[in-house]
């Protein structure tokens, strides 16, 4: 009998087999302190590491030392059950089959995190559209994939709907193509606005030389002319490079005197009063993309 | 003088290319530094024994995303089983690093010249590089010391076949620079085949009396990179 025990007799009182109430309670302060303990190291490990490693290798560092500290208090504690390890592990192995009949859609989601993690299809970090949510990667746990979309909404996905699902992981390539359509008037040199067009992809660092940026006259519209700007670039950086290079290509074509077309259409009016033989006039015509 | 080292607090001017210099004010310390448009200033609240102003590896401008440099060339062809040495010319950033009992911090990375990057090898495959393209030199060419450094390239063609060299793509990681008046490093490309090739830089200086440059990538303590890891597998061709 312990001391606990000894001051307060209701710690005897036998729960089940031969554990008492001091046996659990013994084994809950052991695992609470083991909780704390891998809290406070889990920390510590942020707060050294963070600028050192990257933030999916820090979360695996994190929770493998916190895994390995709780298991080790859970180790400590069986004692004060007096379990025997070897009947632990048949009951559990027995337990585990109970259980995992009781909780499939449990299993399914432990068993596809687990697929998850060795495939990788997705990292933390990487932005992606897993069925049809968008965003980007938090966490990765054994049960479920948390995204923060490009709203800031947290959503929570189980691993089994991640694991059947089509993901679309946007920075899984190292570099990524994007594309402008580009509409200038049928007057406007449309060879000046490819130079110029090319002289700014040139000046970029992130617009990449190799696969080259294509510029080129992809069609001749109902409006005017549509140059079609192809440009590759770092997946980490496409976004940035997209937003900031749509701007600037219109800025300076608008510089050298480019005009955006309005869209126009030609009206033909005829006029009962003369004969059917004769050619109608045009309306207000004016030159397509003027 | 371009790169040395400075004692704490200071003020250097290198011509028109860039100043710097850390002065008092009032209990902290501020650093300002111009290069051409592009400028930095920063509060220092802690003092440091030392200022370091090194060439450092071409990889942190305007931000980094990758590790490989590659250097484009126009082309060579090299004799089956044969050496020959190069020079070429590489990019360089400048760096500046406070130092206090043996700790190195980088306060700041410039350069005056623009960066482009590139793909090596397919989206899928290939690797992020930054660019640079190089004339090739039979002896160490005048370069901007501002801008470039001179880069000793050995090739060893070990393949059974002529070979076109126009790349080589080197690992950051590990990017010994030397400096005195101007920055140099020093290389070799051992060329398997026309598709594979590896590359390494040496710890050996271009001339004597070569300062070695404080690596940005050890400065930062970086946990997770081999900074050992000295060479590079060339598996998307070297012409």
């Amino acid at each position: 009998m312990g001391w606990g025990e000894e001051a307060m007799p209701i710690l005897s009182t036998v729960v089940f087999g031969s554990v008492t109430i001091f046996d659990l309670v013994v084994f809950s302060f052991i695992v609470a302190v083991s909780v704390v303990i891998a809290k406070v190291v889990g920390v510590y490990i942020k707060k050294g590491l963070s600028d050192k490693v990257k933030v999916d290798e820090l979360e695996k560092i994190i929770r493998i030392a916190q895994a390995a500290i709780i298991l080790t208090g859970v180790f400590f504690s069986l004692p004060s059950f007096h379990v025997d390890i070897a009947e632990l592990l048949l009951i559990g192995g027995t337990a585990g089959i109970i259980i995992g009949f009781a909780s499939q859609r449990l299993v399914t989601n432990v068993g596809s995190g687990i697929f998850l993690l060795f495939e990788r299809p997705v990292k933390v970090g990487d932005t992606v559209k897993i069925g049809v949510t968008a965003g980007t990667i938090e966490d990765i746990r054994i049960l479920s994939t948390t995204l923060k979309t490009f709203e800031g909404v947290y959503i929570r996905i189980p691993n089994e709907t991640v694991f059947n699902s089509e993901i679309t992981n946007y920075v899984a390539n190292e570099a990524r193509r994007f594309e402008y359509r580009i509409t200038i008037r049928y007057s406007d040199d449309a060879e000046k606005a490819i130079r110029i067009i090319r002289g700014l992809l040139a000046a970029h660092p992130f617009v990449l030389f190799n696969p080259s940026p294509s510029v080129f006259v992809d069609e001749l519209g109902e409006s005017g002319v549509i140059i079609m700007v192809r440009i590759w670039a770092p997946s980490r950086e496409w976004w940035g490079v997209r937003t900031e290079m749509l701007w600037k290509i219109k800025a300076a074509l608008e510089q050298e005197g480019f005009r955006v077309p309005f869209p126009q259409r030609t009206v033909w009016l005829t006029d009962p009063t003369r004969s059917s033989q004769e050619t109608p006039l045009p309306r207000g015509e004016k030159d397509k993309g003027e | 003088m371009m790169f040395g080292t400075f004692p704490w607090p200071c003020a250097h001017s290198a011509g028109d290319l860039f100043s710097i210099s850390i002065e008092p004010e009032g209990e902290f310390y501020r650093y300002r530094r111009v290069c051409q448009e592009s400028r930095a200033d920063k509060h220092l609240i802690s003092e440091g024994s030392a200022v370091f102003v090194h060439p450092v590896e071409p990889i942190n401008l305007p931000k980094e995303v990758t590790r490989f440099l590659e250097i484009v060339f126009p082309p060579v062809i090299i004799a089956p089983e044969s050496e020959k040495v190069i020079f070429l010319m590489f990019p360089i950033e400048i760096g500046v690093f406070l130092e206090k009992n043996g700790e190195y911090a980088l306060l700041d990375v410039f350069s005056k010249c623009q960066p482009k990057y590139s793909l090596y090898g397919s989206p899928e495959n290939g690797v992020i590089t930054r660019l640079y393209h190089s004339r090739v030199f039979a002896t160490p060419p005048e370069c901007d010391p501002a801008c470039e450094g001179v880069l000793k390239l050995i090739l060893r063609n070990t393949s059974r076949s002529w070979t076109e060299v126009s790349r080589a793509v080197f690992e950051s990681y590990y990017m010994p620079i030397f400096f005195d008046t101007s920055a140099a490093m020093t290389g070799e490309m051992v060329i398997f085949s026309k598709m594979i090739a590896e590359t390494k830089l040496s710890d050996q200086p271009l001339r004597e009396g070569m300062t070695l440059a404080i690596p940005v990538i050890r400065a930062r303590k970086i946990l997770n990179v081999d900074v050992e890891r000295k060479t590079f597998l060339m598996e998307h061709g070297v012409g």
